[in-house]
């Protein structure tokens, strides 16, 4: 079953069309990586099914809610209050973290779950406290995310999304933020939950990773997806002679 | 010279000014809080007019606001004492100057909070509340002191409407005594105040050094 449906998502910004009536399924249990080159439109993608940006036309599906529907030409979304339980079905881990600086590694964790989800406080931080544990931070709690190196703070953030329990978990370009040296930890713990079965959308610039993690590989271009398939199918022999302009480029750096 | 006599006088006009200086903040800091929401919002009329109110409030002497308000308010048949009249002027003005300054606060907030609260399902109000307050609260303190300090000075302008603060007693008695000693206790009052507001000021900002932005 289709835990996600995107069909002929449009997005511009300013009169730039960067989305292109774009299609997309997630199964439940699936990962899926979304690579291409910058500007073509993947995290725009993954933004619009956030709702972080709203598109203008086109269907957006989740967990069997539709929450934006074409009417009479225009996308429309569910109301306010609705949209925001919806969205709850999934988790977002930024670029930049966006971790909450005002508040410790465990405050960040337990922020959403006892105000939004109304659990009360000594549950959500001994779950709070699992999770961390999880990503390997068991003993930050305490910290503060200026404390924190890049890689710890990725791992946090991955920690507070999973905190709502999301059906789920999206990331964008998780990795792009980190020291080289740094992106391993990150990368560790998403393969970790690939391995335990969660439903996972990576906006990702590391090829070899996608391939090592991604059960769907997606290659967009100019807005389009351009090919669909598993990582063998579209890193080792990809159809479209774009896709294979762009890995040659990467391999060549 | 009565030096008990004249110091009572003085401490009554330190009551005065002390009262005029705590009203203004309690009135003024959350009214500019509210105001900075009006230049932040989409209601452009709404925006145009608080504009206005803006560049009148910020670009004319804060004494003429007094005197406007005072004799004006008395003109138009409306009649409240010195003490309210001046309340309400410097409340008007420090209105503006914290409006903009909690404005330039919010605006510095990064866009990723506000979109990491909103995919961690928090409401606007839960938002403000939990992420942005606190955050424009640390970002905003040293501003927000400098004018809390320029206020404990500015209310010595209302002896302008002879409103008996600190300065017009102290004044008034250095005029009468022909000593300049009124005035002289005068000043060790307002640096007094002003040690105070700097000592708490600094303790605040201290309690807010836990976490960097």
């Amino acid at each position: 079953m289709s835990v996600l449906e995107v069909s002929k998502l449009n997005k511009s910004f300013n009169g730039t069309h960067v989305l292109k009536d774009v299609d997309l399924s997630l199964e439940k249990g699936e990962t899926m990586a979304i690579i291409g080159p910058s500007g073509s439109g993947k995290s725009t993608l993954l933004r619009c099914i956030n709702c972080l940006e709203r598109a203008e036309k086109g269907k957006i599906v989740l967990d069997g809610i539709t929450i934006a529907e074409e009417k009479s030409g225009v996308t429309e979304y569910l109301p306010d209050e609705q949209l925001r339980d919806a969205r709850l079905h999934l988790g977002m881990v930024f670029q930049n973290f966006n971790l909450f600086p005002h508040l410790n590694v465990l405050e960040n964790l337990t922020l959403a779950p006892i105000n939004v989800d109304h659990i009360p406080k000594d549950k959500a931080t001994a779950a709070a406290m699992e999770l961390l544990k999880k990503v390997g931070l068991g003993d930050r709690a305490g910290a503060y995310p200026y404390e924190l190196s890049g890689g710890q703070a990725q791992r946090v953030a991955i920690a507070r999304a999973l905190a709502m329990d999301p059906d789920i978990l999206c990331f964008d370009e998780p990795t792009s933020a980190l020291d080289p040296e740094l992106t391993g930890e990150v990368l560790q713990v998403i393969k970790e939950l690939a391995a335990e079965h969660m439903t996972m959308l990576i906006v990702t610039h590391e090829m070899g990773f996608a391939k090592e993690v991604a059960s769907q590989v997606v290659f967009m271009d100019d807005g389009r997806i351009l090919e669909r398939g598993t990582p063998e199918e579209l890193l080792v022999n990809p159809k479209e002679a774009r896709i294979r302009a762009f890995l040659d480029k990467l391999l060549s750096v | 010279m009565n030096i008990l006599g004249t110091f009572a006088e003085l401490a009554q006009g330190l009551g005065v000014t002390l009262a005029l200086f705590a009203l203004t903040i309690v009135c003024s800091i959350p009214l500019g809080f509210l105001g900075s929401h009006v230049s932040l919002g989409k209601n452009k009329p709404a925006k145009f007019i608080y504009n206005i109110y803006l560049v009148v409030m910020r670009g004319t002497p804060l004494i003429l606001q007094v005197l406007f308000m005072y004799f004006g308010l008395n003109l138009v048949g409306v009649h409240i004492g010195r003490f309210e009249s001046a309340l309400l002027s410097f409340v008007l003005n420090y209105t503006a100057y914290f409006s903009e300054i909690f404005r330039g606060g919010i605006q510095s907030i990064n866009r990723g909070q506000y979109e990491a609260a909103s995919v961690l399902g928090l409401s606007k109000g839960l938002t403000m509340r939990r992420i942005v307050i606190p955050q424009v609260f640390k970002i905003v303190l040293p501003s927000l002191g400098n004018e809390v300090i320029n206020l404990v000075k500015d209310t010595a302008l209302v002896s302008i409407i002879a409103l008996g603060d600190l300065l017009k007693i102290a004044y008034s008695a250095s005029m009468r005594e022909a000593n300049i000693m009124p005035l002289v206790a005068a000043a060790v009052f307002y640096l007094a105040i002003n040690a105070v507001v700097s000592l708490v000021l600094k303790k605040i900002e201290k309690r807010m050094n836990y976490y960097r932005i």
